[in-house]
């Protein structure tokens, strides 16, 4: 059941990635506010990385990759938290060139797929390649419903700006 | 199998479940400041020209 969490996060870590690799400069600007001098070309390779955590996510089994994910997103709360104390930073980042405004929300939601994503390891869930070998129709399914989890992730993250309007 | 698509599932039907809750509450917020402007032009009492009628 935890596989969904990988899942998911998988899918949100390639969005959030591309969009890194395409628009560095918001992501680079939001470590400068926490007084970590990134440039661009640090923040793709970073971008990268979090790609490729998502790929092997998504194609090999074992507790490795789901460990790595939920590190990422365990990670990624520490840092919006440390964001929203500073009142300079007007968007984490995350998504590029879309400004997300650094909320509690976003830090609950991270915290929650990185948990997700731990328990998923620790339960030993299969990837999302394994269960696509195993029932290809089933497994396509599985893989459309993450994709669909990972876009309303998104909106409730934008939904944020709404409400504060 | 079952397993990892009833978690997809439930998670897609949590988050969809939170976003409704989001679009009505801004929904309702965007009603509540219609409610309080005046169909012929006047601004409400808290406007900084305090409310009043414009002229057309």
């Amino acid at each position: 059941m935890a596989a969904a969490f990988v899942s998911v996060a998988a899918c949100l870590l390639v969005v959030a990635g591309v969009a890194k690799l395409i628009h560095p400069a918001p992501a680079s600007d939001a470590l400068g506010v926490l007084g970590l001098n990134a440039p661009s070309v640090l923040v793709r390779i970073g971008a990268a990385a979090e790609v490729l955590v998502a790929l092997a996510a998504f194609s090999l089994s074992g507790p490795i990759p789901s460990v790595l994910v939920g590190a990422s997103y365990l990670g990624f709360a520490g840092f919006v938290a440390l964001l929203r104390r500073n009142p300079d930073a007007s968007s984490c980042g995350c998504f590029g060139a879309g400004e997300e405004p650094p909320s509690l929300r976003h830090v609950i939601m991270n915290l929650l797929i990185g948990v997700g994503c731990l328990i998923a390891a620790v339960s030993s869930s299969p990837s999302t390649a394994s269960l696509l070998r195993e029932d290809w129709p089933q497994g396509l399914l599985f893989v459309a419903l993450s994709v669909i989890g990972a876009w309303l992730v998104g909106l409730v993250l934008r939904t944020t700006r709404w409400s504060a309007r | 199998m079952m397993a990892a698509l009833v978690g997809a599932f439930c998670l897609g039907v949590v988050l969809l479940v939170v976003v409704v809750i989001d679009l009505l509450r801004s929904h309702g917020r965007i009603l509540a400041h219609l409610h309080d402007v005046d169909p012929h032009g006047s601004q409400p009492p808290d406007a900084p020209d305090g409310g009043a009628l414009k002229e057309s």
